[in-house]
């Protein structure tokens, strides 16, 4: 589970985020929309502190870190990472690295765990989502929905609280993004906890428990994936049909 | 005038050793230093993990006020720093000295920009699963640019190799101080020319190895 409340960004003294607050449940699945520059990547990178905030408190299970108590502390920080996952638009995965060391590096690493058994944790999440068989290629021999995939299994293997994925199939060919999907998919079966922005409405609905509308560094709306696609908010509506249009243009 | 063979075993044999000892001692303690200061200008940029305006700044200076020394005016400038490390400023132990000041912010700047070009991406994708900056710089950073840094490294010890022909002129031995001595002072073609192509050959050699390293690293 994650929770934030009152959070604030700024870049270069302008207010990016405004007072965000945000509750996802063990085992939901969070979507986030919003048009271009609504702060949907801003905030998800403070939910990581890949940027750091300016104000707010964030929980992660039974971790809690106030953003204005803890900048600075380096620990603290690391600790807040080491409860969240992240998967990346564009993959980030190491590109002198096999798909398995990719997965591994952060368990040889950060959690000092023994090398044969980060293997073994890495070839299951690469089985997991399906790439058993890619396990000793690098980065370069795979096709981009592999790429997302062992980023997917790099980020579940350090097994985090809750996984923050930012538009994971935006940056892919339009026939790899159902193959990251259904990897989606089965996570959020298996009761993992996920916050993700995207613009696959389709996938938000069916898989999502939760969405949030964002909209000029604030969430706008939250309910349902139903409710919030199916507001009468004349921003969201505009927005949606945007989409659909786009949609039934591919 | 000198023929070939003598040339061979009295000069280029005794003084290639020296010109590797040279050569091998200067870029092993540069490199070392070198590593240290690119670390410390990497951390400290202001797009580093660590910003820290003032530690950049002086370093960068520094390294630029250094660098911008003529080798051979720095060989005789540092003179009394090279006594007062090796005892004397004269001989392949002494020019050790101003080769490794010199090579030290040369290898920096190399090793700096091979740290750099490491991508953003993946020092956030460290990040996010909560590496601390020790553990990025040399679990992702340095193995990230470990092939660009060799063929930096590959640069420096030809250019270190280039630098000892001049400590050469100011009483280091070595392959470059017989082709100046020998052969442009006393007007001997044949030590000056086969010398330098003795050198030409070393130069390859090193290249070559740099490369091969670098591409097989790749
Ligand atoms: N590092 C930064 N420095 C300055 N401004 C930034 C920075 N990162 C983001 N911004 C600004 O913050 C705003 C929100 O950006 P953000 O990337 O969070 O939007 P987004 O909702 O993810 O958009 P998109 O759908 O295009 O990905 C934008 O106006 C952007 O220009
Ligand atoms: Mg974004």
């Amino acid at each position: 589970m994650i929770e934030v409340t009152g959070l604030f960004k700024a870049f270069d003294g302008i207010n990016i985020l405004k007072d965000v607050d945000l509750k996802v449940r063990p085992g939901e699945v969070c979507a986030i929309i919003g048009p271009s520059g609504s702060g949907k990547t801003t905030l998800l990178r403070c939910l990581n502190y890949l940027e750091v905030p300016d104000a707010g408190v964030i929980r992660v299970g039974d971790f809690t870190l106030d953003v204005q108590r803890a900048s600075g502390d380096s620990r603290l920080i690391r600790q807040l990472r080491r409860h969240t996952g992240m998967v990346f638009q564009q993959f980030n995965l190491f590109p002198h690295k096999t798909a398995l060391e990719n997965v591994t590096e952060g368990l040889i690493v950060v959690q000092k765990m023994p090398r044969a058994e980060a293997a073994e944790r890495g070839m299951l999440w690469l089985a997991k989502m399906g790439l058993e068989d890619k396990a000793s290629a690098y980065p370069g021999q795979l096709s981009g929905g592999q790429k997302q995939r062992v980023a997917i299994a790099r980020a579940m293997a350090m097994e985090p609280e809750v996984v923050l994925l930012d538009e994971p199939t935006s940056a892919l060919d339009p026939e790899l993004v159902g193959e990251v999907l259904l990897a989606l998919k089965k996570l959020a079966q298996e009761g993992v906890t996920m916050v993700i922005v995207t613009h696959e409405l389709g996938f938000a609905r069916e898989v999502a428990n939760k969405a949030v509308f964002m909209d000029g560094g604030a969430i706008l709306e939250e309910g349902t994936p139903l409710e919030v696609f199916g507001s009468a908010n004349a921003r969201i509506r505009s927005f949606a049909a945007k989409l659909g249009h786009s949609s039934k243009q591919d | 005038m000198t023929d070939i063979s003598s040339l061979i075993y009295q000069i280029v044999i005794p003084e290639f050793s020296r010109t590797l000892f040279m050569v091998f001692s200067a870029t092993a303690i540069s490199a070392a230093i070198g590593f240290l200061l690119a670390i410390l200008l990497t951390v400290s940029h202001k797009d580093g993990l660590r910003p820290n305006r003032y530690l950049y700044h002086a370093l960068d200076t520094t390294i630029n006020i250094v660098r911008s020394f003529p080798f051979i005016i720095l060989i005789v400038a540092i003179i009394p720093l090279t006594r007062a490390i090796v005892g004397t400023s004269i001989g392949e132990k002494a020019a050790i000295v101003p080769l490794t000041i010199a090579g030290a912010p040369f290898i920096a700047r190399l090793v700096e920009g091979s740290l750099r070009e490491v991508d953003k991406e993946l020092i956030q994708a460290a990040k996010s699963f909560g590496a601390s900056n020790f553990q990025i710089i040399f679990r992702i950073m340095i193995p990230e640019a470990v092939p660009s840094i060799i063929s930096g490294i590959t640069l420096a010890i030809v250019a270190i190799l280039g630098c000892t022909a001049m400590a050469g002129a100011v009483g280091a031995g070595g392959l470059g101080a017989v082709a100046i001595t020998y052969g442009y002072a006393n007007f001997d073609n044949t030590v000056m020319y086969g010398t330098v192509f003795f050198l030409i050959i070393l130069v390859q050699v090193i290249q070559s190895a740099g490369n091969y390293l670098y591409k097989v690293l790749k």
